[in-house]
């Protein structure tokens, strides 16, 4: 149980890094964007060039996948996903599918089908008894460092504000100066680098293939809508998807029974969102006041 | 004329629209140093279309814009705004965030966030209720509070233009009083400020020029005494 | 039926195709289809051809909800497993090959029905709906593997296949060529054109006297269906059903793709789309057999595919962009819900008199700040009312309380006799209660006059044209996405003389135009109000209306403050105040 539970935790790390950029997106610049988990896979084959290929120090290979992976996302989210903020989240969806589609073609034809590993010598650390692999701790530590100081920028600090406000009250934003499409690319920039080095990270222990992208993309969108967009909630839904299968599996003595019911809390995690926020439409205070009002100062 | 001579806001012939639609044909008007500028008419002449265009978020099709000389035109709109605080059309305040935070990031927008202490000062001294209700979230405040929040958002960033739009929609006339008490101490300590209204009468007093749109242009203008002449503005609005 | 209904691509709309031509082009694919080979042609034999058909299959299954009701339901894919489970279940207990297929029909519907109930239920829409139908898929995969009676992890394998591969063929053939004709007669009905316009906008179409709840239900069901009997066929085809075979999330990733590149909500779209998707690279990789090739074809066909939607995307100004470029947004923002015109045509004057529109006592209050204050007011079959008032006077919210978007907190709202105060939008419209909007809204996926008959009366292709060339829009058979803001605001406009209402209400009908086009609307409104309907018209435009009301009626901080024949009212001094405000006594400011 410890093990289950404390390998559960680790990994919860990497869906906690690899949704919160899903998650920045949608809630800040309301884009959906399916191809989302081929940035994932993405890091993982730049990391496997540079550290394999180029010999590169697996240390200093992983930023360097950040940034050389920042460059060709640019230019898609200017070409691609910009143009299409319009567009409804229905076409955004199918442009990034079609994106996720041609990515992991592309990815076929530079690195082949077969699984393929990164060349680093396996360091375990052991936590709580159990032994994991370096990187998956430490991608359990910066993506809870990730997103604590998330939660405490958008709630805290000033610009954080100025973010959260761009997307959620755009036309009052842009009526102050704030510089909204700026700080939408900014948002997409920062998500798009967490994801990569979420990849370069799990490539440690986890091997590459074209097609994980869609696997990826699938947990993100999970957690993101049981989180309902919010930092604390992408911890806790991951925490849930890491750890809860395997506490679940422990009660009710079978891993079936587990994963059944891992998707029947997240079902109703799902379904619970949206009639809240139904029923909080009804109280209208904390709406910007957009119906003019006799005031009663 | 130096810039400093040079009226703080010009548009020269502007026309704007939305999507198919034009609304503004050839709007003309001037700001004058230190003036308080009155636009006024009916609802659906072009005056929040002005706004708009001037503030930057509606692209102008056609005229000019300056702003003391400068030709803004092609200015992207954080950049006029970094000269003028505009208090749009039904406040579009961050109704979850405190006051405090709605001015905060007016001023950190403006690059004014290190004089911010001083300006909320001054704002406060000029509108009391704002400094009992700075921890409040924006949104739970009366009508005449949120505009008062609004204009004080708007100050924060140290104009050189204000630009209010409608400020007595949904307002009281007791509360309106408030308001124009501090827009008049404004207009005495010489901010240049232009108010697009429809409602005249709590203006009366506050306004040295005023001009008048119809269909998308100016119709009549003159000193501000024409808010006065309430036949001529009568019919425009109600005809007959 | 419109030129619209064929796929997406902008030069093929040009193209008119009644119901006879598609049904010929229908015939003329069934013949090609039948025709073929055993041995196939350009090296497709009839099981690749049969697995294409599936996939053509389950596109069309979906496509009434995924393509023209624009929902993303994953969740069919669980219909479509279903089903072939239930087949296979059955088939393996001995029953009869064609009891078999049908038994999988309910079984989809069933699944189908429970999760549009339960996404009703709890309101999910868009990427939340997704994402239960995401997590339905998994669970009902899990599920599948726990229970052996549905063969566990391996699956079901059929015990006999009562079908031969050119059985099935010709199934498959015979159920495509009948759910494309199922599509053809749905995109030609007004049902069909309802669903688009519930992808477009759903708050809308309830003021049009349409049920949204109802229609999805409808839809999801019978797409359910459709699913469960095309998840047997796949299930008969390989003999087999499992939970890797038939609950894979690239089952239904294929049809949203074929559906969206070829163009949703058409006849053919999602067809191209198949063929494009399927047919290319199964040709390519029949001729060549290097993986190789197969991997540049199917990239080349993700770009076409891709660069076709970008096209497609960039020729639209934007679902949103629609709305938003129409009126200033102060009109937007003041704009909720409500009804358009539907309903009975009004008897001519001597039988079933319409009755009054009556607002008694409303009040409404948002968030502490009270907006309407105890209004009532009437308002007489044949009169026209003017409701006028500053900015912030609360005509909106009164609008939207009689309209049916806003429940007041106290007071009620007749319609005739009947009490419609808690009743829902499209009950309103269909009780005879018509609506325009101050930012009209057209719905973008239909023309211009199919946009009128989106209505709860009969309203027929040559009557919706020809009222709404008698207001002067020529080519009503075009897209709406080529109207400008005056034929917009004519489409409302006609949805009234299409469907005269027995209470009319118009919301600022005048903004954005000039003064001739102000008279043709106020003729409209002279014409409803002699046919008897009791007009309730709102305006800013003042001087515009004033000629056409026999009554106005000033509201100003949530009361009325006014009532009466234009001339009296307009030199009110009350009234005067109200617009300009009170002049200000100088001394008293300057002190």
């Amino acid at each position: 149980m410890t093990y289950a539970l404390v390998s559960g935790i680790a990994a919860s790390g990497f869906y906690m890094l690899i949704s919160i950029g899903f998650m920045l997106q949608l809630r800040v610049a309301d884009i959906v964007n399916f191809a989302h988990g081929c940035v994932v896979v993405a890091g993982m084959y730049l990391a496997i060039v540079f550290v394999n290929d180029s010999g590169m120090p697996y240390g200093l290979g992983v930023p360097l996948v950040v940034v050389a992976g920042l460059i060709p996302a640019w230019l898609i989210y200017e070409f691609l996903l910009r143009p299409a903020r319009n567009q409804g989240h229905r076409m955004q969806i199918v442009v990034t599918i079609l994106l996720l589609s041609i990515l992991e073609l592309i990815f076929a034809k530079a690195f082949g089908t077969d699984f393929k590993s990164i060349d680093i010598t396996p360091q375990a650390w052991e936590i709580a008894g159990v032994n994991l692999r370096r990187e998956t701790v430490l991608a359990f530590f910066i993506a809870v460092t990730i997103c604590t100081t998330l939660f405490v920028v958008f709630r805290y600090t000033t610009f954080g504000k100025s973010v959260e406000v761009a997307g959620k009250y755009p036309e009052g934003a842009r009526s102050v100066g704030l510089p909204v499409d700026r700080l939408y690319r900014i948002v997409f920039l920062t998500g798009t680098a967490m994801t990569l080095l979420a990849g370069a990270l799990v490539v440690a222990s986890d091997p590459a293939t074209p097609f994980l992208g869609f696997e990826f993309v699938i947990i993100a969108v999970l957690i993101t809508v049981a989180a309902r967009l919010s930092f604390t909630g992408c911890a806790a839904a991951s925490l849930l998807y890491g750890v809860g299968y395997a506490v679940l599996a422990k009660i009710f003595d079978s891993p079936e029974k587990g994963t059944i019911g891992i998707y029947l809390v997240f079902i109703v995690i799902i379904a619970a969102g949206p009639a809240i926020s139904a029923l909080s439409r009804h109280i209208p205070q904390r709406r910007q006041a957009a119906v003019p009002a006799p005031g009663a100062s | 004329m130096s810039a400093a001579e040079q009226p703080p806001l010009e548009a020269s012939e502007i026309h704007a629209g939305y999507g198919s639609l034009n609304v503004l044909h050839g709007t003309t008007l001037r700001l004058d140093d230190k003036q308080c500028l009155a636009v006024l008419g009916p609802n659906g002449v072009g005056k929040t279309t002005l706004m708009k265009t001037i503030a930057g978020v509606l692209p102008i099709r056609a005229g000019s814009l300056t702003f003391h000389g400068r030709d803004v035109t092609a200015a992207p709109s954080p950049e006029r705004l970094l000269h003028i605080g505009w208090v749009a059309e039904g406040r579009l305040l961050f109704a979850d965030l405190s006051v405090l935070d709605n001015l905060r990031l007016s001023a950190r927008a403006a690059h004014r966030e290190d004089e911010f202490e001083e300006q909320l000062e001054a704002c406060v001294a000029l509108m009391p209720i704002l400094g009992q209700r700075l921890s409040s979230p924006a949104g739970s405040l009366s009508g005449g509070q949120q505009q008062m929040i609004a204009i004080a958002r708007a100050l924060v960033r140290k104009p050189e233009v204000l630009m209010l739009d409608e400020p007595s929609i949904g307002l009281a006339p007791r509360v309106l009083d408030d308001i124009r008490v501090a827009l008049a101490e404004l207009r005495r300590r010489g901010m240049a400020i232009i108010i697009a209204e429809q409602n005249t009468g709590w203006l009366a007093g506050l306004i040295d020029h005023a001009v008048v749109m119809q269909h998308g242009r100016v119709l009549l203008e003159g000193p501000g005494d024409l808010l006065d002449d309430r036949e001529a503005l009568r019919a425009v609005y109600l005809g007959g | 039926m419109t030129a619209a209904r064929l796929p997406g691509w902008s030069f093929f709309r040009r193209f008119g195709l009644s119901r006879l031509w598609a049904g010929a082009a229908l015939a003329g694919l069934l013949v090609v289809l039948l025709a073929m080979p055993p041995g196939g042609w350009f090296d497709i034999d009839r099981p690749t051809m049969t697995g294409i058909l599936l996939v053509a299959i389950f596109t069309y299954a979906w496509h009434p909800v995924g393509g023209v009701l624009g929902d993303l339901s994953i969740a069919h894919l669980v219909c479509w497993a279903g089903g072939g489970y239930a087949c296979i279940l059955a088939v393996n207990g001995g029953w009869s090959t064609p009891t078999s297929l049908a038994v999988a029909v309910p079984v989809g519907a069933v699944i189908a029905g429970v999760v549009v109930a339960f996404a009703s239920l709890a309101r999910l829409e868009g990427l939340y709906l997704m994402g239960f139908g995401l997590v339905l898929v998994f669970l009902a995969s899990a599920l599948v593997g726990q229970w052996a009676w549905l063969g566990g992890e391996q699956g079901l394998t059929a015990t006999v296949l009562p079908l031969s591969p050119d059985d099935v063929y010709y199934l498959a053939v015979a159920f495509l060529v009948a759910l494309i004709a199922l599509n053809i007669v749905l995109l030609t009905s007004r049902r069909g054109l309802v669903w688009l316009a519930l992808r477009d906008d759903p708050d809308r179409v309830s003021s049009t006297g349409w049920s949204p709840r109802t229609e999805r239900a409808i839809a999801y069901t019978l797409s359910g269906a459709l699913c469960g009997l095309g998840g047997a066929l796949f299930a008969l085809n390989v003999g087999f059903v499992s939970s890797t075979s038939a609950l894979t999330l690239s089952l239904i990733i294929v049809p949203l793709l074929a559906i969206y590149v070829g163009g949703p909500g058409t006849i053919w779209g999602p067809l191209l789309g198949v063929a494009l998707f399927e047919g290319l690279s199964t040709i390519a990789t029949g001729n060549s057999k290097s993986a190789d090739t197969a991997e540049t074809v199917a990239l080349a066909q993700y770009l076409v595919a891709l660069v076709i939607v970008v096209l497609t995307m960039k020729s639209k100004r934007g679902r949103r962009g629609t709305r938003k470029t129409s009126v200033p947004e102060r009109a937007a923002r003041e704009m909720a819900a409500t009804a358009a015109p539907a309903v009975a045509k009004i008897a001519t004057p001597g039988g079933g008199k319409p009755d009054p529109l009556r607002v008694d006592g409303a009040a409404k209050s948002f968030g502490g700040l009270r907006v309407i204050e105890e209004v009532s007011f009437e308002v007489q079959p044949g009169e026209i009312v003017g409701l006028v008032g500053p900015n912030g006077a609360g005509k909106s919210t009164l609008c939207n309380i009689i309209g049916g978007s806003i429940r007041p907190d106290s007071g009620q709202v007749h319609l005739g006799r009947t009490d419609v105060t808690f009743w829902a939008e499209h009950r309103r419209a269909c009780l005879g209660l018509g609506r325009t909007f101050q930012v009209p809204r057209v719905f973008a996926s239909l023309s211009l006059q199919e946009n009128l008959e989106v209505s709860h009366t009969r309203v027929s292709e040559t009557a919706a044209a020809s009222a709404l060339m008698a207001l002067g829009v020529n080519q009503p058979e075009r897209n709406s996405d080529t109207a400008s803001l005056l034929e917009r605001r004519m489409v409302e406009i006609g949805r009234l003389t299409t469907a005269p209402p027995r209470w009319a209400l118009l919301d600022e009908p005048l903004a954005g135009l000039t003064a001739d086009e102000h008279d043709v609307i106020l003729e409209q409104v002279r014409r409803l109000a002699a046919a008897g309907a009791c007009v309730l018209v709102v305006e800013h435009l003042i001087p515009a209306i004033a000629p056409v009301v026999d009554r106005i009626v000033v509201l100003n901080d949530g009361r009325f403050v006014a009532d009466g024949p234009p001339g009296e009212v307009l030199r009110d001094p009350v009234v005067v105040e109200a617009y300009l405000g009170q002049p200000i006594d100088l001394a008293q400011a300057a002190g």
